[in-house]
């Protein structure tokens, strides 16, 4: 396997302070890697840092073999990086079909692709199909997060990055979440993503690097993650048979 | 059925465009008065100032406070390049818009990190300094005594034989009513294309917008950098009507005036500034009949209720009533919203858990 996204010693900070140091991490072509902790820990600063939104303080950042260090985000798109932002971003006063052809502002094609690739994302969630023309930000939360992954779909990235795909979603949306990225994942896509419900992300990823204070204290195959006594104790509870 | 879908379209598209034009060529016979006809001009100026800031305001989401700079740069660029350097009015009036552009462009870089009230703090200062020099750069604006004698455009001769005569109000009229037709028309085609789709996408949820590929940064600056043509060329024709220019005429109230036009006509949409401007211009001067006293207070409480009641300005009025009209109706429920009404500045995000 290649490598698709790596990460060498990158420290983050907003002005002063220093929210993640010394992050190292990679992703394989066709991978789903998560990256797991708590509050804090820095997992949304990590993932602004590698869309571009976030400036790298120091360190090194390589995507498809470029070095994007400090490359602004507009070029990463163009590269086949695709973030999902934390907190269900939809531009909400544009309808859905709105939404989704702005996710492919970046993607070269005609009016015709774009139509099918409109088309294409609809078809595989009926639940925005429905409700195409509508305003997004009448649609609910569940709908909305489907909505900014289709989105994200829409410029044919290499990489996915979610940032919190669960956040303030009922049970049974975040399982379709889920579902969701295993799907993307099926396709072709490479998937990073971020999670505090440790669970699921282990459910779901290959493997995992966890997050703690800024820093990355574990790392491996979800397996092991799940079976590692740290991880356990403070992500996991007691483990359910 | 395309064709006629096609014809639709160029009617909607241009119907508005030719009644204007029709307006604006028997204005000048159907309001004689010099007193209206100097209204009418101030007012097609204001339709411009107004669409333009409404591309910042209203599209790009952002609230910029300074517009009436432009205009005074643009009118004080083209009365000194016109009067001390004894310019070609046309050569003036293109070198007035790039000024203001240039302005705008400059304000734009230094000021864009700032959102929300921040920017509207830091325009202002930026509308405050250019009104500052204007007065005291003595050299070049004379300062409080103005720049008189200011050339009017050089007359078009018509083909038949006669000229278009500005030193008449009528010549004065048309050229300020092509002026905001043409405007209105590339602003149309800025927001119906790709473009528009950007700035939108800026107004609507910046980080959404740059992680889709977006750059935010260099969108905002071209909304501020046309904005700030449009209203430099507008100043062109103001002091190219006017004959004389003063600093007072670009005071802060001005911009507040052109802020209240954009919000009052309908932010974000297409007409919406033009009728704001419109209503702003000419009613104060229809309450001058009412009598000074009250004038002012009337108008201010005209404002205040269009703002309270109708949020999404005069459009509204009619888009709300239609909509309720539509689901009495219930003839066609999954019709696309149409672009030009319903993307308001004052409206709540609804908040919807699943």
């Amino acid at each position: 396997m290649t490598r698709l996204l790596t990460l060498e010693g990158v420290t983050l900070a907003y002005g002063n302070v220093v929210v993640c140091e010394d992050i190292t991490f990679h992703v394989d072509h066709g991978e789903v890697v998560t990256l797991i902790g708590s509050n804090g820990a820095g997992k949304t600063t990590t993932m602004s840092a590698v869309a571009g939104l976030l400036p790298t303080r120091s360190g090194r950042i390589t995507f498809d073999g470029v070095d994007i260090t400090s490359m602004p985000p507009h070029l990463r798109v163009r590269l086949g990086l695709s973030l999902v932002p934390e907190g269900r971003h939809v531009f909400p006063f544009m309808s859905v079909r709105e939404n989704l052809l702005l996710g492919g502002f970046r993607f070269k094609s005609s009016p015709k692709e774009a139509a099918s690739a409109v088309a294409e994302v609809l078809d595989r969630f009926p639940a925005l199909a429905r409700r195409a023309n509508a305003n997004a930000g009448t649609l609910s939360g569940g709908e909305q997060q489907m909505l900014a992954v289709g989105r994200a779909t829409m410029s044919r990235p290499k990489l996915i990055c979610l940032d919190e795909p669960s956040m303030g979603l009922g049970p049974l949306i975040v399982a379709e979440i889920f579902s969701i990225i295993n799907e993307i994942s099926a396709q072709g896509t490479t998937v990073l993503f971020v999670e505090q419900n440790a669970q699921y992300a282990l459910r779901t990823a290959h493997r995992g690097y966890v997050l703690q204070t800024g820093r990355v204290i574990a790392s491996g195959t979800s397996e092991e993650l799940r079976h590692d006594q740290r991880v356990k104790d403070a992500y996991l509870g007691k483990v359910r048979a | 059925m395309f064709s006629s879908l096609a014809r639709q379209q160029w009617v909607r598209s241009s119907l508005p465009v030719l009644v204007a034009a029709v307006v604006i060529m028997t204005a000048p016979s159907l309001v004689t008065g010099s007193f209206w006809q100097r209204v009418i001009i101030l007012a097609l100026f204001n339709v411009v100032l107004a669409m333009s800031l409404n591309l910042v305001i209203g599209y790009t989401g952002l609230l910029a406070l300074g517009h009436g700079a432009f205009l005074g740069i643009g009118a004080y660029t083209s009365a000194v390049l016109t009067t001390t350097y004894e310019w070609a009015f046309w050569a003036a009036f293109f070198v007035a818009g790039i000024t203001a552009a240039a302005c705008g462009l400059l304000l734009a870089v230094i000021t864009l990190r700032l959102r929300g009230h921040y920017l509207a703090i830091a325009t202002l200062g930026f509308a405050v300094i250019v009104y500052q020099v204007l007065m005291n750069w003595i050299d070049v604006t004379r300062g409080p005594l103005g720049i008189p004698g200011i050339p009017t455009p050089p007359n078009i001769p018509l083909g038949n034989g006669t000229e278009l005569d500005f030193g008449l109000p009528a010549a004065h009229i048309y050229l300020a009513g092509a002026f905001a037709i043409v405007c209105y028309v590339l602003i149309r085609r800025i927001v119906n294309s790709p473009m528009g789709d950007a700035l939108r996408a800026v107004r609507e949820d910046e980080i959404s917008a740059k992680s889709l590929g977006i750059r935010t940064f260099a969108w905002k600056c071209f909304a501020f950098t046309v904005a700030a043509f449009a209203a430099g060329l507008t100043g062109s024709l103001y002091a190219g009507y006017m004959g004389i220019l003063e600093p007072s005429a670009f005071v802060l109230t001005v911009s507040f005036t052109l802020l209240a036009m954009v919000i009052v006509g309908g932010a974000g949409t297409l007409v919406g500034p033009v009728i704001g401007a419109l209503v702003l211009t000419i009613v104060p001067e229809a309450l001058r009949e009412v009598g000074p006293e009250y004038r002012m207070i009337l108008y201010g409480l005209a404002l205040t209720l269009v703002v309270l009641f109708f949020p999404q300005g005069l459009v509204g009025i009619g888009a709300a009533l239609r909509s309720r009209f539509r689901s009495s109706s219930r003839s066609k429920p999954d019709e696309p919203p149409s672009d030009s009404t319903g993307t308001g500045f004052a409206k709540e995000v609804p908040v919807d858990a699943s």
